[in-house]
């Protein structure tokens, strides 16, 4: 499983896309544009710049594993963002170097902080 | 369209919510795993429903009328209505009234029960004025007003109407937003019930004494007070839901100082004002271990620690704190990690989301 990273935000390949997330994609239902995350802060976008990815995110507040054996495993928090693209995936961002992704299937994962009372999100 | 229902008993409450549609005669089918409900409507009213498991009816309820359950196809409850019971089921649409005093006047009590839950409150002052209407669902702003006309209160928010309306047959005591702004006026009693009015995310509310000036207001996010607030005529501030004084709220308080706070989301909060990356510069922490060829330092500070609320309990101690370098940018940044961490690289692969255990992240392209 390859891995990627931009800034706060990681890229985890994965083998298969729940079955879930491609009805998704395929109703168009929980899409979302370009832009994978805004800086709460700075108000710095990492943006998908080329045609044909498509960003999908799991609001659902449950848990989801993967219907694949051997990734069932890998838990879900809700806000979870699946990406995928039959082309390479450009992804930019004002600091940060361009980030190329390889054709496929991701699962966007973003950097987190410790928080007493839970893990949160890193702010940007 | 969905359907909600909460209780239990040929008493429970329901709701009907069709959505879009409301479903005025017939029947709808629900479905959840094996167990398959039939809700008949008549005129608009739910008049009952039949419950199936499989190709089997385990239960038929007819409101108003009676309740019947089988198992393994044999009738196991037949029980009728009976006035003044558990299972007396209430016509489907009715009015309950009851005599009451609010803000200082005699008023009615008007609960609009529609299918066993409570739809619309109403309170009238004798005379005829109304002081609020406040229906389930409703997303606008609930005014409340004194028997003169004038606002006492204007909340703006996802108002949670079960907590508005505290009982809804017997309905007696004080309304709840009586109730809570007294334990408001009572600065030794306050408690911070006005976030409990709300659900949802943002809120706001003010209240006016007889004379028109704001007696209390101010925001709440998360169930939490936030920001500047008026509480009895005087400015009060919150950061994350505890009160602080105006100095701490502006931010002027010393890295060091913030430490020694013992409320763990007041700490989180001023840290963010104040900036990690100022907090570790100025208290001089321990460094527990460091990368050197990418620049990271696992830095530990002392905090002061709160008392458990159980015996079993653990409290952070300490602070640890991963300092990184953006490979980017070049720019020092500075992350908060578990206080178990013992490694620069152990402590970064928790914040990309590796927990024990699990194999470490190692990354084709960063930026």
């Amino acid at each position: 499983m390859r891995t990627y990273r931009q800034g706060e935000l990681i890229f985890l390949e994965i083998e298969k896309m729940p079955n879930w997330v491609k009805d998704k994609i395929l109703t168009n239902k929980k899409q979302l544009g370009k832009v994978i995350r805004e800086g709460e802060i700075t108000g710095h976008k990492h943006e998908i710049t080329n045609q044909g990815a498509v960003l999908v995110e799991n609001s659902d507040n449950s848990f989801y594993n993967y219907d694949d054996e051997k990734q069932k495993d890998f838990k879900l928090p809700a806000g979870t963002m699946f990406l995928t693209s039959k082309n390479t995936i450009k992804i930019e961002h004002p600091e940060h170097k361009t980030l190329t992704l390889p054709k496929g299937d991701f699962v966007v994962r973003i950097q987190r902080e410790y928080d007493e009372d839970r893990d949160r999100r890193v702010r940007d | 369209m969905n359907i909600q229902t909460s209780g239990a008993t040929a008493g429970r409450n329901l709701y009907h919510w069709f959505g879009d549609k409301e479903k005025s005669n017939g029947s709808v089918e629900i479905k959840t795993g094996k167990t398959k409900e039939i809700w008949l409507v008549k005129q608009g009213d739910i008049v009952g429903y039949d419950e199936y498991t499989g190709k089997s009816k385990v239960k038929e309820v007819r409101y108003g009328q009676y309740i019947k359950e089988w198992k393994r196809g044999k009738l196991t409850r037949e029980d009728k209505v009976k006035s003044g019971t558990n299972l007396a089921l209430v016509p489907t649409y009715h009015i309950e009234k009851s005599e009451i005093e609010f803000l200082g006047e005699k008023a009615t009590l008007f609960n609009r029960m529609y299918g066993g839950s409570l739809r619309k409150q109403t309170i009238k002052y004798k005379g005829g004025k109304i002081a609020f209407e406040l229906s389930r669902y409703s997303k606008r702003p609930l005014e409340i007003k004194y028997k003169n006309g004038k606002i006492y209160a204007k909340l703006v928010g996802e108002i949670d109407e079960g907590e508005i309306i505290s009982k809804t047959y017997d309905w007696k005591g004080e309304n709840r937003i009586i109730e809570t702004h007294n334990q408001v006026e009572n600065t030794e009693k306050d408690k911070g019930e006005w976030q409990n009015i709300f659900r949802g995310q943002d809120a706001s509310l003010e209240i006016f004494d007889k004379e028109g000036k704001v007696r209390c207001s101010g925001k709440i996010q998360n169930r939490q007070r936030v920001g500047e607030w008026i509480e009895n005529y005087e400015k009060t501030y919150y950061l994350q839901g505890v009160k602080v004084s105006k100095n701490i709220f502006d931010g002027k308080i010393e890295p060091r100082e913030v430490l020694l706070i013992e409320n763990a989301q007041l700490r989180a909060s001023l840290i963010g004002k104040l900036g990690l990356e100022r907090i570790v510069k100025e208290c001089e922490g321990k460094v527990i271990d460091t990368d050197t060829e990418r620049g990271y330092e696992l830095i530990s500070l002392p905090i002061k620690a709160r008392k458990p609320n159980f015996t079993s309990e653990q409290v952070d101690k300490e602070m640890r704190v991963l300092k990184v370098k953006c490979p980017s940018t070049n720019v020092y940044y500075c992350l908060r990690v578990p206080p178990n961490m013992e490694k620069c690289e152990q402590a970064r692969q928790w914040t990309l989301g590796v927990n024990q255990r699990e194999k470490a992240l190692v990354f084709e392209q960063e930026s």
